[in-house]
């Protein structure tokens, strides 16, 4: 079967580039599980917990590409979640009872940075917005539901929903009309 | 939107429009590039005239227009799938068969069948080559056959309007062509009937309408797995049929053919894809593994047939 090219070619990279992706999996991978096997087989406290979780967190801040909705505000957001989840399972590794504090801290400065770089460029963004506006609500409904529960709030906690309610006011007071087609267009039905 | 030498290419994203509506998309792209080259080609159907307002039916979502009745489903048992591993770079490599329409129309007739029964036939047999299987096999040789709405109902809509039926045949019992002709045509004539596509159209609607308030960061990991799973996995391969397409004769002297490539399926290692224009019918093949046994035996059956393909590609 003779089969005339009417393509064009395409550049063969090499082998590293070609597999960068699968091999620096295959790295955390077997990183991972060597500190598993490593820490099972030592007394003292899990270790490996404590990296396994920071590979996982330098995975997702700087390996991983979704395949739908690569942006910035995304990356930003799975970034976020991921180093508060890392925040509670460093607590919960090592002790004490600082974890959450911090996670909220890091939680409205996340907000903030992503805040300000969404309304500074947002005619290019504004079509990215639904990752922060999960994180935006998620940080409003928390407070609400402290406030309901009638559980003690902390000063970070507050500000997570202070600044949550005002990322998301501005977005409305700034940008009534992009934002309101943006939300037709993402939760019509 | 690319394009390559002389050759342009157009992707469309199957959520928003199907072969259909891509080739009205295609037929306005190529007549206003020729129109902004001076060729004076007159409006014609198929192809809109860009200073016309769009008609809101263009975009009318049509699947809700079968109204209440009995549904139908998308679960089916899985398929035999072809041999060949699945590389991490897909898809692999597009051919096209080049197929002299006159020679394929005039064959089907002599077996008594369609161009899409004989094609179905071939790529069946080249299924069985190219699979692992013995009488005792349970799985089937499964084929996608997708089917354009628009027949049975004269909608407006270029946004995606099609289903599609399955042919089943056990590899065991694939003998050649002319043989398994009238039991294709019975499939193909049942599952493209109006009632069963309708039926599996309410499904889709009704599982659109839950679907709907499921958050996308849920749904997406979700319906990947299930498509890969059961969406692919209940096919072997697809035959998908454009038909023929037509141009305005101000427009034939530029255009020397079409061919159509689906998308990559995640596990099935080929699917074809097949549109005719011009006395000429392209047969694409779009290959998601290096085992090269499924092209091989489609070129050698559709010779057997008696026709020529002239085979084109990517490298």
């Amino acid at each position: 079967m003779d089969v005339h090219i009417t393509y064009p070619t395409v550049k063969k990279k090499g082998f590293f580039r070609r597999n960068a992706h699968d091999l620096w999996r295959a790295l955390f991978t077997v990183a991972a599980y060597t500190c598993l096997i490593i820490d099972m087989l030592t007394p003292g406290i899990h270790w490996s917990l404590i990296v396994i979780g920071g590979l996982v967190v330098l995975w997702i801040a700087l390996l991983y590409r979704p395949q739908v909705e690569n942006t910035l505000i995304k990356k930003g957001c799975d970034v976020l979640v991921a180093v508060c989840l890392y925040l509670l399972l460093l607590e919960s590794v090592l002790g004490g009872s600082w974890g959450m504090f911090v996670a909220q801290i890091v939680y409205f400065g996340m907000l903030i940075l992503i805040g300000v770089y969404f309304l500074a460029y947002f005619r290019r963004q504004k079509r990215h917005f639904l990752p922060l506006f999960e994180m935006l609500l998620a940080g409003m409904i928390s407070t609400i539901v402290m406030l309901i529960l009638r559980i003690r709030l902390t000063w970070p906690m507050i500000v997570v929903g202070s600044v949550s309610l005002g990322i998301q006011l501005l977005m409305l007071i700034l940008y009534w009309k992009p934002m309101a087609l943006e939300y037709h267009k993402k939760f019509h039905v | 939107m690319v394009y390559y030498n002389n050759r342009i290419s157009v992707e469309f994203f199957h959520i928003l429009t199907d072969g259909s509506g891509g080739m009205v998309f295609l037929r306005t792209l190529i007549k206003t590039y020729l129109e902004l080259l001076g060729v004076d080609i007159p409006d014609f159907e198929g192809a809109f005239p860009l200073e016309q307002e769009p008609d809101p039916n263009e975009w009318k979502d049509a699947f809700p227009i079968t109204g209440e009745g009995p549904a139908g489903t998308f679960s089916d048992k899985p398929a035999l799938q072809l041999r060949g591993m699945l590389p991490l770079e897909q898809p692999n490599r597009v051919l096209h068969y080049n197929l002299d329409t006159d020679a394929l129309l005039g064959i089907s007739r002599s077996l008594g069948g369609t161009a899409t029964g004989l094609l179905l036939g071939v790529i069946l047999q080249a299924c069985r080559d190219a699979c692992r299987f013995t009488p005792r096999t349970r799985k089937k040789l499964q084929i996608q056959l997708p089917v354009n709405m628009r027949k049975f109902y004269p909608v407006k809509t270029l946004r995606n309007f099609s289903m599609y039926t399955v042919i089943r045949m056990h590899p065991a019992e694939v003998t050649t062509p002319a043989e398994m002709m009238p039991e294709l045509m019975r499939q193909i004539r049942e599952g493209t009937a109006q009632e069963p596509l309708e039926a599996t159209m309410r499904t889709s609607r009704h599982l659109v309408r839950w679907l709907r308030f499921v958050p996308l960061s849920i749904k997406r990991p979700i319906a990947y797995f299930i498509y890969g799973k059961l969406g692919d996995g209940v096919f072997t391969t697809t035959l998908s049929n454009l038909g023929p397409i037509s141009l305005p004769e101000e427009m034939a002297p530029y255009v020397d053919k079409f061919d159509f490539v689906l998308g990559p399926p995640v596990e099935n290692r080929a699917i074809c894809s097949v549109c005719s224009y011009s006395g000429k019918t392209v047969l694409t093949v779009l290959k998601n593994t290096h085992l090269t046994t499924f092209e091989d035996a489609l070129y050698e059956h559709l010779k057997a047939v008696g026709l020529e393909p002239y085979m084109e590609g990517s490298g």
